[in-house]
């Protein structure tokens, strides 16, 4: 191999490390195109029960104003969900509200915040609050370094 | 060797010293003080209710219950004695003391909803005066609807029925003189009586119901309606619903609920059906609470409530057939 050769393959090299390293900057850092959208109130009914939330799941869009209305129907249960500052509990006969801007965007899990029984550390649920924007940049930055790897160790 | 005995020196410390200085604070803690500590257990009855679920002290004793709940949040109240405790939670002993100043045989029951079986969750303390052995004779009158001989399994709808939801606010503006036995009488039977009286012929229907309404809370008064409220939200409202519609979560399955007869509707009471609720006295609301079965699995709570509460009670039901109640 010659020196040229080496040092053209050198640069080539640091041209696609940069390019990738700038590509997975960008799809950190740029603002995604806002649509325009005007936030709802959504009354949410959750029921718990040993050992499930039903529904477990919960989707609502961002700057939502949210109202939680957690109902117990076996024995005392709570709902508090990461990322917000939300804590209920509930008792059969005495259901717990909360109100909230969904504010963050992404996926939060809520769960059972009193012990509950044997699998209580297993009632989980969630709640997206979409556009679920961490999402979709952490997919492109692992699709823009994959391909820069790739690219970078081709040959 | 230094850094040997100094190794040495902590796992002394670990092993022995912190171990030892644990149970000797406990140890301290219950001899250095008069009280007698009983280690009570509390787990759903389906894991074995009470442990112990008979507690047996003696008049003017001072007693410590150290109370753990492996299971679940449970709640502990002896009545009788006023003592209580709001909340065990999992993981957590909760202490109470107290002194029983007199002798008797009284019922401790779980006041929070720890399972469906939640009510059945009782146990016993006796009082007993070791200067007399002999419990007291219990005096028992029997309850106003067995005097009055009502059958509180039967239905007893009312005759008449408000046009509206009567209002107590209403029926203060009307300054409409009602006087009636609320607890012999039905709201259905004083309508009908004030309806027969020539004197009330300038009133229309609705504006006797409003003037019954607001007499009835009047009677009663803020504060036991404030009471009974309280004790409806801890023990009524998961079967009862916290409306008050019989659509309470934990009243969609009970196991009486396949046997009970086919004329009478099924499931826990709905307290805001007009009928049932206007033709009924407060006698015969206290006897099913005090009674309890109904043939749905309804506890009894005449052992657990005194009077006064089991009328502060049938004073909040009310709440649910007549608007605007007197705020405490």
């Amino acid at each position: 191999m010659t020196k040229a050769a080496l040092s053209y393959r050198h640069t080539h090299r640091f041209g696609i490390a940069a390019s990738a390293v700038l590509l997975m900057l960008a799809a950190i850092l740029v603002p995604l195109p806002a649509q325009a959208y005007t936030p709802r109130a959504h009354t949410l009914q959750i029921n718990a029960r040993a050992f499930a939330f039903e529904p477990g799941s919960l989707s609502v869009r961002r700057g939502d104003t949210v109202t939680l209305v957690l109902e117990a129907t076996d024995t005392v249960h709570g709902l508090y969900v990461d990322g917000y500052d939300v804590n209920l509990v509930a008792e059969p006969g005495k259901s717990a509200t909360a109100t909230f801007v969904a504010d963050k965007e992404g996926k939060f899990k809520f769960r059972c915040s009193v012990a509950c029984g044997a699998l209580h550390p297993f009632m989980i649920g969630e709640l997206n609050v979409e556009p679920n924007l961490p999402f979709v940049r952490a997919l492109l930055l692992t699709l823009v370094g994959g391909i820069g790897a790739l690219a970078f160790f081709w040959k | 060797m230094k850094r040997e005995w100094f190794a040495l020196g902590i796992v002394a410390l670990l092993v022995i010293v912190f171990p030892a200085s644990l149970f000797g604070y406990q140890a301290w803690r219950t001899n250095s003080s008069d009280a007698r500590v009983i280690d009570v257990i509390a787990s759903s009855p389906e894991n074995g209710g009470w442990s112990p679920d008979e507690i047996r002290v003696n008049v003017g004793e001072h007693v410590r219950l150290r109370i753990a709940a492996p299971d679940v949040v449970h709640g502990f109240e002896i009545p009788a004695l006023d003592v209580r405790v709001d909340e065990i939670l999992p993981g957590h002993v909760q202490e109470v003391e107290f002194v029983a100043t007199r002798a008797g045989r009284f019922p401790f029951a779980c006041t929070r909803w720890c399972s469906v079986n939640h009510w059945r969750m009782r146990g016993v303390i006796w009082v007993s005066d070791p200067a007399q052995p002999a419990l007291p004779a219990p005096t028992f009158a029997p309850p106003l609807y067995q005097q009055l001989r009502i059958d509180i399994d039967a239905m007893h709808p009312a005759q008449n029925i408000p046009p509206r939801k009567p209002s107590a606010a209403r029926g203060a503006q009307l300054n409409l003189r009602v006087d009636a036995d609320f607890r012999t009488q039905s709201p259905d039977a004083v309508f009908a009586k004030l309806r027969a009286d020539a004197a009330y012929d300038a009133y229309d229907d609705q504006q006797l119901w409003d003037a019954i309404a607001f007499a009835y809370f009047q009677n009663v008064g803020a504060e036991n309606i404030a009471n009974g409220a309280r004790r409806y939200a801890r023990d009524c409202a998961a079967c009862h619903g916290e409306r008050g519609d019989g659509q309470g979560p934990a009243g969609k399955d009970l196991p009486g609920l396949t046997t009970m007869h086919p004329d009478m509707p099924r499931g826990p009471a709905n307290f805001t059906d007009a009928s049932a609720m206007l033709g009924a006295s407060d006698a015969l609301l206290q006897g099913k609470i005090l009674r309890g079965g109904m043939g749905t699995g309804m506890p009894e709570w005449g052992s657990l409530y005194t009077d006064a509460d089991l009328w502060s009670v049938v004073a909040f039901l009310r709440t649910f057939t007549f608007d605007d109640p007197p705020a405490p």
